[in-house]
């Protein structure tokens, strides 16, 4: 009797797995995962002489198996249940998803902080210029059986930055309540007493009267790695006259809102703060016809500080150096005495090879 | 192609079984060669070749092989030629570059998957059929299939053409052996995929961890040998599971070797269609135990240095073998009573000698190996233990005591014991098995075998 249930359960999951994943509708981009499936290979004779053709076949039928989530649900449940403390370097703890940090790169921070330099010295000399750091959610992380990344020594590290620059530290503006539960972001309405800070450092005053609008379910980046919790978070946005009246232009001088509601429920739902990162956008503050300007180097952190520091300023122009040249990005400011602000978390610092200064 | 990944279960094997299944007795040999080629074409595109026009060679050699040392000696030629070539050219050009200040070296030299395997089997069939007629196949039908038959292409277990011989002429539709090949095949795909990938990611990971610690180095030693065993005993386990779905048997190729009581004993454990191969293609006809003591050091010392080198072109895998050697010559010696009488004392001995034969095989880099074991040792002025050793080991605790756990016949004396009742569960946590396995791999689209490199 065994033997029978046993051989005939084997042949129905293998045949009708097979039918499964033949016949079932292939999803070009995986939510959970926030990235693009792997496409059906082309079959070439040289493909399959060179076994290109087959590695990219694996490829296509682990990433459209049938239940492919549930799957990778099932062995994270494994993986709890055998009592590890991280998968693939997520956990959760306190309702909260976190991700472990690259390891500490003394060599990656020394070059971010030569990179900033570099900048300075080539284009923002007596200029009025600032920085600050974001640090990960795991520097907000009070428990002792988890690995901690030595924000200390990332702190300390940056001190070799131009003293001419001017370090605004909004580490204790912010805690680990200030951050999604599924995502690595800050909560735009958790982030007012940075904002404040920032802007007592740069010398305007913030708007505390903002109109809280609730976005749900919003789902962060390490949400779909490590399936633990089934309900979403809600994403709340700030909302003032100055803010929904703005303009933001990208560097094909297309323009939009400050908040695109059409990224909600796509891939990266945080892109609903200016659409995304970019290499290079303008925010333009329609409600005055004159006053300062401010360039932020930035990483996607910044979307969702930019808008609130809009009341400060006429401009406020982004610059994304993951995504460009510094030098052609450069060419596209009009330099006439600008407020300068890096706001890079440390996460970027700790691997700033992606930043393309030179 | 590999038994555990997605394409090789849920597509390659369900279309073998329906055409295998509704194929008229005559053509099942045939159905198999051609699914053993698209699976070794699969993965090794053009090198088909070389086991196809070996496999035919050799057929032709053994028609007139019988007695005629000529074609015995050029046949094994011919065959040890290829091996030799994509194996050891490049090790034998390092040496030569060493010695000699050259610069020899040939780019873009891949080495087919299973040469080393596919070789010897070609070789012990010339061997068997140079000294006895009878052990030739009928046709080349039958050759190709004893050759090709993916189930043992690519990394044993190495058999003889006489011992599959009558399966390859009389098999039958068996449900039984269906039923054994299939929960065979389940515990090796859950050896490999559960344990010794989760195991291997750990290596990774202490491998990388930038304060390291005595006891970082011991979890990473015990990991390597968790690692290979369940890895290759994994895949012995499929390939005798494959092949019993198709009413093929092969000998079994590992009898729990880590629990050998000596490292004789272990070696009659571990890999044994390897073992079994060097003593009678090489040791016996060396004059084996036979003889001096000084001809039995040099027949074990010859023949532990081919094995170390059959392992690897690179000196860390002769060094194995010699390891070996001289730990053979010194049981046979004097140890051999001592550890009979003293049974806990034997099981620590060969543990740890394990132990430390896995590091020299796993670490290529001489030097690298030195600095290993100056760290296991505590030579190196590293603390005992520190945050990270405590934490990865805290991880991965569960998963290396259920994998010393299953590396001992324990979970069989449970199974033929106390809980004999609940035999009737024994399909559910086979097919719970196979869905958690499934899960691993969705997860990681590529999981190589260690012994495939060899």
């Amino acid at each position: 009797m065994k033997e029978k249930l046993l051989v005939i359960s084997f042949m129905l999951i293998i045949f009708s797995l097979m039918f499964l994943n033949i016949f079932s509708k292939k999803e070009e981009i995986s939510y959970y995962e926030r990235r693009k499936l792997a496409g059906l290979p082309e079959i070439t004779i040289s493909g399959l002489l060179n076994k290109e053709s087959t590695s990219d076949l694996d490829s296509y039928v682990a990433d459209h198996f049938f239940l492919r989530n549930d799957f990778r649900k099932l062995k994270i449940d494994i993986e709890t249940l055998l009592g590890k403390t991280d998968i693939n370097d997520l956990f959760y703890y306190q309702n909260h998803y976190f991700k472990y940090e690259n390891k500490y790169d003394e060599a990656q921070i020394h070059k971010f902080t030569e990179k900033i330099n570099y900048i300075y010295d080539n284009y923002f000399k007596d200029m009025n210029v600032y920085y600050s750091i974001i640090p990960e959610k795991n520097y907000y992380l009070d428990n002792h059986n988890y690995k901690k990344f030595a924000y200390d020594n990332l702190f300390e590290q940056m001190k070799n930055i131009n003293n001419k620059i001017t370090y605004i530290d909004i580490t204790d503006t912010i805690n680990l309540d200030s951050y999604y539960y599924t995502d690595h972001h800050l909560r735009q309405d958790k982030i007012i007493k940075a904002i404040t800070k920032i802007a007592t450092n740069l010398n305007f005053s913030v708007d505390d009267n903002y109109r809280i609008e609730e976005y749900y379910p919003f789902y962060g980046t390490y949400y779909g790695q490590l399936l633990v919790k089934k309900e979403g978070e809600k994403l709340n946005i700030l909302h003032n006259d100055i803010i929904d009246n703005a303009t933001v232009y990208n560097i094909q001088n297309d323009y939009h809102k400050v908040y695109d509601y059409d990224k909600f429920g796509t891939v990266d739902s945080y892109d609903i703060f200016l659409s995304g990162a970019t290499a290079y956008e303008e925010i333009i503050n329609n409600n005055v016809d004159d006053g300062r300007e401010l360039i932020i180097f930035r990483d996607s952190y910044t979307s969702s500080f930019a808008p609130l520091m809009l009341s400060g300023y006429k401009k406020i122009t982004l610059i994304d150096l993951r995504y460009g040249n510094l030098e052609y990005l450069m060419s596209k400011i009009d330099f006439h005495n600008q407020d300068v602000l890096f706001l890079y978390s440390t996460s970027i610092i700790n691997n700033s090879d992606i930043l393309r200064v030179y | 192609m590999v038994f555990s990944s997605l394409i090789f279960i849920y597509f390659f094997l369900p279309i073998l079984f329906l055409l295998y299944f509704i194929t008229p007795k005559r053509f099942k040999s045939i159905i198999l060669i051609i699914f053993s080629l698209i699976f070794y074409f699969y993965g090794e595109g053009k090198y088909i070749l070389i086991l196809l026009l070996s496999s035919i060679l050799n057929y032709l050699l053994s028609k007139k092989i019988t007695h005629n040392k000529k074609i015995l000696v050029f046949g094994i030629i011919i065959n040890l030629l290829p091996l030799i070539y994509f194996k050891y050219t490049n090790f034998i050009f390092e040496n030569v570059n060493a010695i000699f200040n050259t610069n020899l070296f040939i780019k873009n030299l891949i080495m087919p998957i299973g040469i080393s395997f596919f070789t010897f089997q070609n070789i012990s069939y010339l061997v068997d059929v140079y000294k006895d007629k009878k052990e030739m196949a009928k046709n080349l039908i039958d050759y190709l299939l004893y050759i090709t038959f993916f189930a043992q292409l690519v990394a044993g277990p190495i058999v003889r053409f006489s011992e599959i011989k009558e399966d390859i002429n009389n098999r039958k539709l068996n449900f039984s052996n269906l039923y054994i090949g299939i929960k065979r095949f389940i515990i090796g795909l859950s050896k490999k995929v559960i344990i010794s990938n989760n195991i291997g990611l750990l290596i990774n990971i202490l491998t990388d961890v930038s304060d390291k610690s005595v006891l970082l180095y011991w979890i990473i030693a015990i990991s390597y040998t968790i690692q290979i065993y369940f890895d290759f005993s994994g895949y012995s386990d499929m390939a005798i599971g494959l092949g019993k779905m198709f009413n093929f048997n092969f000998l079994e190729n590992f009898e729990y070797p880590l629990i050998a009581k000596s490292i004789t004993d272990f070696w009659r454990r571990w890999h044994i269609s390897l073992s079994r191969w060097f003593k009678d293609y090489i040791y016996i006809p060396l004059g084996g135990n036979r003889g001096t003591k000084l001809k039995l050091v040099r027949n074990i010392f010859v023949v532990w240095s081919l094995t170390g080198l059959w392992h690897g072109a690179s000196w860390n895998f002769i060094l194995w073998g010699i390891y070996f050697g001289i730990i053979l010559i010194i049981e046979k010696m004097c140890l051999k009573n001592f550890l009979e009488r003293h049974s806990a004392l034997a099981h620590i001995y060969t543990f740890f000698l394990i132990i430390i034969s896995f590091v020299i095989f796993n670490i290529t880099d001489i030097k690298s190996l030195g600095i290993f074991f100056k760290s296991m040792f505590g030579f190196n002025n590293l603390p005992f233990t520190n945050f990270e050793t405590i934490y990865y080991l805290k991880s991965y605790l569960l998963m290396l005591i259920i994998s010393l756990i299953c590396a001992t016949p324990i979970v069989k004396y449970i199974k033929n014991s106390k809980f004999k009742r609940l035999i009737f569960l024994e399909p559910i946590i086979y097919i719970c098995l196979l869905f958690i396995a499934t899960a691993y791999l969705v997860d990681s689209t590529f999981n190589p075998f260690i012994y495939f490199r060899f």
